[in-house]
């Protein structure tokens, strides 16, 4: 079913449909900018994230665990103790996530609310690693991440190669 | 090629029309009508194909979320029915510039297919093709996604909290499995982390 808007016609009109055939479809692979689009899309309507920020200690959640500050976890040099020198680091409204950028190489960090046993549940791979003496996986999908189970239902999820991941991952349980 | 005449009597702006098939293409002409007679036809509109999405005309809660790294943003979805994905499509902020490229992942991140987006509007929803739809199996989850090299993407928190369905299409409730999908990268990979069950406004072009 197709709505047809915008017709101007102030009597009566006929719509001719002419169907030109594709049975593999072959349509257009052009947005269609829609009615929504110049109002909100401007801009002036650039909003901070709606989501918890963690930029500020204090901050609780809407899950109701005291917010975290990702890229306090791995300060920058001990991510260069990894990763090599001139790490760029900052910190991503999602998550929050604590992003390193190093010798061509990126970690993500996080600390989410979500279900561990789903996510190895969905994965590729599933390796058991040690990390401080607690259990933790390599999760192995079309990249890695590092995962620790943490309280409240929290994970520690650490995206990048294995190795650093698990490095990474203990640098920053040594904080939470 | 064949014809069908919708007629509408008014002063209207649209009409729907039935019985279309989803996947094939279609060309719109309009001409009035009175008394004497059906007026010329105008030219063909461009060619539009019916598809199933799940969010067709939805507009998210915040339009450009002040965030301009390079990220990747997905959707976990099922089908019912056994089908095709022709395409991927996503809403776009005036901020988020730069060239997508839109994906289509297994469940476990085995890329099915990519393809960089072109002929972009400022703004709104996009649309993107595979160079060839992709055959997708019933009750079987896959991710699509989009790499949005300066940020600056569209989401409604908890907007996964609850699965979104649209017959035959299904997105997946984050406690079903997490879902709202992003990961920080410069470059195009599988989206594995989850934030407040964000909807990022990634949809699929299914055809049945």
């Amino acid at each position: 079913m197709i709505k047809i808007r915008n017709i101007s016609f102030l009597a009566l009109a006929a719509i001719v449909a002419a169907l030109a055939l594709s049975a593999c479809g072959g349509g257009s692979s052009t947005g269609d900018g829609n009615d929504a689009v110049t109002e909100s899309g401007s801009e002036a309507e650039v909003v901070e994230a709606a989501f918890p920020s963690g930029h500020d200690t204090d901050e609780v959640s809407v899950t109701g665990a005291k917010a975290v500050k990702p890229c306090a976890l791995v300060p920058k040099k001990k991510a260069e103790g990894i990763l090599g020198p001139n790490v760029k680091v900052s910190e991503r409204p999602q998550g929050p996530t604590c992003v390193y950028m190093g010798s061509g190489r990126e970690i993500d960090l996080v600390v989410e609310k979500t279900s561990l046993s789903l996510l190895k549940s969905e994965a590729k791979k599933v390796e058991p690693v040690t990390i401080n003496g607690r259990r933790g996986y390599c999760l192995t999908y079309q990249s890695t991440s590092v995962v620790v189970g943490l309280s409240g239902g929290r994970v520690l999820q650490v995206t990048g190669p294995c190795q650093a991941g698990v490095r990474f991952a203990s640098i920053a349980l040594n904080r939470l | 090629m064949t014809d069908q005449t919708t007629t509408t009597v008014g002063n209207v702006t649209s009409t729907t029309i039935a019985s279309l098939t989803n996947g094939s293409s279609y060309t719109f002409k309009v001409a009035a009508v009175n008394a004497v007679g059906t007026g010329a036809a105008s030219a063909a509109s461009a060619a539009v194909v019916p598809r199933v999405t799940l969010f067709e005309q939805g507009t998210p809660a915040t339009v450009n979320v002040a965030d301009s790294g390079s990220v990747v943003l997905g959707m976990k979805f099922q089908t019912s029915t056994v089908g095709k994905i022709r395409g991927i499509r996503f809403y776009k902020s005036v901020g988020n510039t730069g060239t997508h490229v839109i994906a289509l992942w297994s469940s476990t991140g085995t890329l099915l297919s990519s393809a960089t987006v072109t002929g972009e509007t400022a703004s709104g929803w996009q649309e993107a093709s595979f160079a060839s739809p992709i055959a997708i199996a019933a009750n079987t989850t896959y991710v699509a996604g989009y790499l949005a090299p300066k940020g600056h993407y569209s989401a409604t928190s908890n907007g996964f909290a609850a699965a979104t369905k649209v017959t035959p299409l299904t997105g997946l409730a984050n406690s079903t499995s997490p879902n709202g999908l992003y990961t920080y990268s410069g470059s195009l990979v599988f989206p594995t982390s989850t934030f407040n069950a964000s909807n990022y406004f990634v949809d699929v072009m299914f055809t049945p």
